[in-house]
């Protein structure tokens, strides 16, 4: 298994995908500010654009929406897919190595890519907030704020890195893998949004259990213990599913 | 199943299926341990997906398989080293970069591993050429140094000489005895090079439609394809006479109506003009079984 991780870890630091996937998190940061900036210079007036949003609130901008899922489905889907159209899987597999075990140190590696990718998204944030903002818009509860908000977060896009890489494993293929990879991170949000009004006399909110759902309705403060505890279990529901049926699956499944 | 430890795949009944076909239709496959074991059969016969069975790439539908007498084949199949079809390797690295992949993924401990395969399959001066920009020859040369990484007792290789100039074809073929002379590696190879083929292969096995119509070595594909004069008459025993009279005593009758006349090639007229005189309606007469591809074509048809 150790071997395992380690090749996977080694593929990881090679792929290309990987930092152009980080490079994309930078840069549509910077486009975001950019045009916040833009905004700002248009309202001639008006109270800066700067002076009304939080740093919180431009976190959010960046994690409470599709981009983040897409980013990840993108990427897992080729880390993951590659494998099988040009990759070591049927060197490896069948080769005295469990099934298993292959798939979940691709599962385990896979996961970690998550950890940087969104790191580097929001430190860019804060970068640029510093920037345009200054030191005075980091203080308060902001620090508390912010490290259970990125906890949360990281936690939902490692669930979904899992869902992807459940995805990637079913299709084989790059393009149905992405298209399906960025189908999950849309699709679901809206049918969940017409759950809600389906259950809405029960008081249940099926939305709430999806991934990116909650990832976009994350508040930004005033966090209880409940909802932390409740989108780490949500986030360790759907982990748990995707590797359990990524494993089931893999272990059947013929390697062209 | 009669395990026998000289074996170091045996099969028995191994069947694939896809939907309602029967890709590998009970296979029964005897490799001997030190063998180069030729397998051959048309495109679409079932070669490849057997290989991949026997690799542990795909799940038989039914059927039973022994490598190294062994059952437990997860366990076994650290001792094999495949190639099957194309090299699985990532086109974005080097070939460097894709062996240490594999030598992390497999847990070898010596580094230098990786460089004794690059050496082994001359390799060794590609630098940071990418796998993508290699030609075909090298990236099968890259694949058969994937399927040596681990030492195996038992290569298994699908079409090894694919898309090789003449130098390389013979590069490969003179890597395989090597192989099996001096590390006595026993080899599961097919080839649709019939020639290059036979100048390796210690055993044979024909494949047609899924499944293994014959299985035969060296010795006895030589006397299959010994060069002969094929006589389909109507008359087999006054033929047989007619070639008696001439002396002639080394032939067969491999199916009723037909003879194969082994001696006195080199004057096949005299032969047919023998028997015409003699009243027998000489149906066809040909000179046949040349090399291994005559014989192939012949069983399975053009």
């Amino acid at each position: 298994m150790m071997g395992l991780l380690s090749a996977e870890g080694y593929k990881l630091i090679k792929s290309k995908s990987f930092y152009i996937s980080i490079a994309v998190v930078v840069g549509v940061v910077l486009l975001m500010f950019g045009t916040l900036s833009m905004a700002d210079r248009m309202e001639v007036g008006e109270p800066s654009l700067w002076e009304e949003i939080s740093v919180m609130e431009i976190v959010g901008q960046i994690f409470s929406g599709d981009f983040f899922p897409c980013v990840l489905a993108v990427f897992v889907s080729i880390f993951v897919i590659g494998e099988y159209g040009s990759g070591m899987m049927k060197n490896v597999a069948g080769k005295g190595q469990r099934r298993w075990k292959i798939f979940l140190s691709k599962l385990i590696i896979t996961e970690l890519a998550v950890i940087p990718v969104v790191l580097v998204g929001m430190a860019a944030c804060l970068l640029w907030s510093f920037f345009v903002k200054g030191g005075a818009a980091f203080t308060g509860e902001f620090w508390y704020n912010l490290t259970i908000y990125l906890g949360i977060q990281m936690v939902l896009e490692m669930a979904l890195a899992a869902v992807f890489v459940l995805s990637g494993d079913l299709c084989r293929n790059y393009a149905s893998g992405i298209s399906l990879g960025i189908g999950i991170a849309a699709f679901p949000v809206l049918i969940g949004e017409g759950l809600n009004l389906l259950f809405k006399n029960s008081g249940f909110t099926p939305s709430e259990y999806w991934l990116v759902s909650r990832s976009v309705n994350c508040p930004y403060e005033g966090f209880t213990g409940g909802y932390i505890a409740e989108s780490y279990l949500v986030a360790f529901f759907w982990l748990v599913l995707a590797a359990g049926l990524g494993i089931w699956h893999f272990s059947r499944a013929d390697i062209k | 199943m009669v395990i026998k430890m000289e074996y170091v795949l045996q099969t028995e009944g191994l069947t694939k299926r896809y939907g309602q076909v029967n890709v590998v239709d009970e296979v029964s496959m005897h490799v001997e341990k030190g063998s180069i074991y030729g397998f051959i059969g048309k495109n679409g016969a079932g070669k490849t997906t057997f290989m991949r069975m026997a690799a542990g790439l795909a799940e038989p539908t039914a059927g039973a398989m022994l490598l190294f007498g062994c059952k437990e084949l997860e366990k076994a199949r650290r001792r094999i080293g495949t190639l099957i079809e194309e090299p699985g390797a990532y086109p974005g690295m080097t070939a460097r970069e894709n062996l240490e992949v594999l030598r992390r993924s497999f847990g070898i401990t010596e580094k230098k591993r990786v460089e004794e395969m690059l050496a082994l399959t001359g390799l060794s001066d590609t630098g940071k050429k990418k796998v993508k920009n290699f030609s075909m020859g090298m990236k099968q040369r890259l694949g058969i140094a994937i399927s040596l990484m681990r030492n195996p007792d038992f290569l298994i290789l699908d079409e090894p000489m694919n898309g090789l100039d003449p130098a390389g074809i013979r590069e490969v073929r003179e890597l395989l005895l090597k192989l099996n002379r001096e590390k006595q590696i026993t080899i599961l190879v097919s080839s649709h090079i019939l020639d290059e083929l036979s100048r390796i292969a210690t055993h044979y096995g024909i494949i047609r439609e899924g499944r293994l119509i014959q299985e035969f070595g060296a010795s006895d594909l030589e006397k299959r394809c010994r060069r002969c004069l094929k006589l389909v008459v109507e008359k087999p025993e006054a033929a047989a006479a007619a070639l008696e009279e001439l002396s002639i005593q080394n032939y067969d009758v491999p199916q009723p109506g037909m003879l194969r006349v082994f001696e006195g090639l080199e004057d096949t007229a005299r032969i047919n003009r023998a028997l015409v005189e003699k009243g027998i309606a000489l149906k066809e007469s040909y000179l046949a079984g040349q090399d291994l591809e005559g014989y192939f074509m012949e069983l399975v048809g053009k």
